[in-house]
């Protein structure tokens, strides 16, 4: 099997007496996109939310690289290269363009290349650079979830984690997030990505996962489950014919 | 070329305005020796620049990191006991009136218990309840005060000896250098890493951490920071009052007023909590002299009327404006 960057191994996590995830494991490889789909409230943000350290396991480990990682805080996963970028942006509104950057670099790993950071988020987000000076809550919905995924890469991750990145915009711009989504991989990003947006998702995928009332009901490469019968009725809403 | 032209113009910009803070401080710094040092204004000129001490300790940790203290009155009186305590106890051996070395420890001993009480109440309290948590930590220290027994003498207070005083001129400069200081500590912060930091977990504390920010450490810090100027300010004020006692120091005033001040003039700007200094500072010395009693009433309106039509404060108002045109 090739290198596995991430592993989620059979983890339980609560929020206070309500049980959100059930045994969830899941891989991710390096260089690939996976995806995590579902319907509202299977536990996908959950699961992130648990990787990036905002939320701790009741049992079950995760390993980054082969080492765990479901014992550090937020800033210390950061450190290791995992970046989350949250669902809803979560830009720093008052500070401008530039400042946002600077904080995705704040870890010192990332400090000490930061220049060549922001060369690149430049290069795959011209617009950044010609808006450096303004604040960021001024921007678009589309240039905000540029800066978003930017601000993720001045971080220098080895894994990016977007939660929804389509939310919100409209279908022009859904189709270019894609699109800057495959450039990043492209740049060897490894990304784990959760979207309502299923079709297009799985189009984009590696490997897709589907998470099912807090349990993974079924894996596979991105293009089967998309030619999965059940998948598209569930979750695409296409009508199936017959044949 | 528009780059090159608009460099020019930022650079004279920041020219002027370097000019125009250098005049006034050398206006400020000039007055005393045109005024009467001894007169009322001079004492009012001496309190606003209190004011401004203890409004930039505060503007730090409210208006930059969004963490509202209501213990502004306890590092002012901390500062000044420490002052009082070590005249008294004759601890450091040196000339204690108006001593840098004993001014700096009484900023030492507040930015100490600020970490003290900052790290489990900004690690576990969030908002409201980091401002009561601070609130009831003054009282806690008013009460060891109180029952300080010859230590810090309970409700009577400390009476320090007078014999060095030689008149207003030399409180005035001090107020005046504490406050430059103060400004410019705020000034360099915030435009700093750290104060990309604070301002970053002010507005959303979860994505600040998910970026690698140590949240806890940064607002014990600015919390440090801030107090160490309030206590400063309490050192000069024993040196001013030369009897610190609870109602003397302790007085809520001490935690209010900053409040105001900064509210008035602008949170989280540089300029606001001075200019709010002088506006509060004026209503309550002028008020008192010219209505009497009836002051608090009236200030009490005006604050609720800032918060109603002027959320930003005065330095809000310029943008106002602006946008306007």
């Amino acid at each position: 099997m090739a290198n596995q960057l991430l592993e989620v191994k059979n983890i339980d996590v609560w929020y206070g007496d309500v049980q959100v995830l059930r045994e969830v494991s899941l891989q991710v490889e390096e260089g690939t996109i996976v995806a995590l789909v579902g319907a509202n409230g299977a536990g996908k943000t959950t699961l992130l939310k648990t990787i990036s350290g905002l939320l701790q396991p009741r049992k079950g480990e995760i390993l980054f690289t082969g080492k765990p990682l479901h014992n550090l805080k937020p800033q210390d996963i950061v450190d290791r290269g995992i970046i989350h970028v949250p669902e809803g942006r979560r830009l720093f509104a008052s500070l401008t363009v530039l400042e946002n950057l600077k904080l995705g670099a704040y870890i010192k790993r990332a400090r000490t290349n930061f220049d060549q950071s922001l060369k690149r988020a430049y290069d795959l987000f011209p617009v950044l650079e010609e808006r450096k000076n303004q604040k960021a809550g001024t921007l678009s919905g589309g240039e905000q979830q540029m800066l978003a995924i930017g601000r993720a890469i001045m971080a220098q991750p080895k894994l990016i984690m977007l939660d929804e990145p389509s939310l919100g915009l409209s279908p022009i711009l859904v189709k270019t997030i894609f699109e800057f989504i495959r450039t990043l991989n492209e740049q060897k990003a490894t990304i784990l990505l959760i979207e309502q947006n299923i079709n297009q998702t799985l189009k984009i995928a590696h490997q897709a996962f589907v998470l099912k009332i807090g349990k993974i009901v079924m894996s596979g490469r991105g293009d089967e489950l998309l030619a999965n019968e059940e998948i598209r009725k569930a979750y695409i809403g296409e009508r199936v014919r017959k044949q | 070329m528009k780059d090159k032209i608009d460099t020019y113009l930022k650079k004279d910009k920041r020219n002027i305005s370097i000019i125009i803070i250098a005049l006034v401080i050398i206006v400020f710094g000039a007055l005393p020796f045109y005024s009467d040092v001894d007169s009322f204004f001079a004492y009012y000129l001496f309190l606003c620049l209190l004011y401004i001490i203890l409004a930039q300790g505060w503007n730090l940790v409210a208006g930059y990191t969004g963490q509202i203290s209501l213990g502004t009155h306890a590092f002012f009186a901390l500062g000044a006991y420490t002052t009082a305590i070590i005249w008294l106890n004759d601890v450091t051996k040196t000339w204690y009136y108006f001593d840098p070395l004993v001014m700096i420890i009484s900023g030492f001993v507040p930015a100490i218990f600020a970490i003290l009480i900052g790290i489990p109440l900004l690690s576990r309290l969030r908002g409201d309840y980091f401002s009561f948590g601070t609130l009831a930590a003054a009282e806690v220290l008013r009460i060891l005060i109180l029952r300080g027994g010859t230590f810090t003498q309970g409700a009577m207070g400390l009476r320090l000896p007078a014999e060095g005083f030689t008149g207003m001129g030399i409180y005035y400069w001090t107020a005046l250098l504490l406050a430059i200081l103060a400004t410019a500590a705020v000034y360099f912060i915030t435009r700093s890493r750290i104060g990309l930091a604070l301002r970053a977990l002010s507005e959303d504390e979860t994505s600040a951490a998910s970026h690698g920010v140590h949240i806890l450490r940064y607002k014990v810090l600015a919390f440090a920071i801030g107090s160490f100027f309030m206590g400063i300010c309490g050192s000069l004020f024993a040196y001013y009052l030369f009897i610190v006692s609870p109602p003397a120091v302790m007085n809520l005033n001490w935690m209010f007023l900053p409040i105001l001040i900064c509210v008035l003039g602008g949170n989280g700007t540089i300029f606001g909590p001075i200019i709010g200094a002088f506006v509060v500072g004026a209503l309550f010395s002028y008020g008192d002299v010219f209505v009497g009693q009836v002051h608090p009433m009236l200030s009490g309106i005006l604050i609720i009327l800032v918060m109603k039509f002027m959320p930003t404060g005065i330095m809000g108002l310029k943008d106002r404006i602006f946008a306007r045109r």
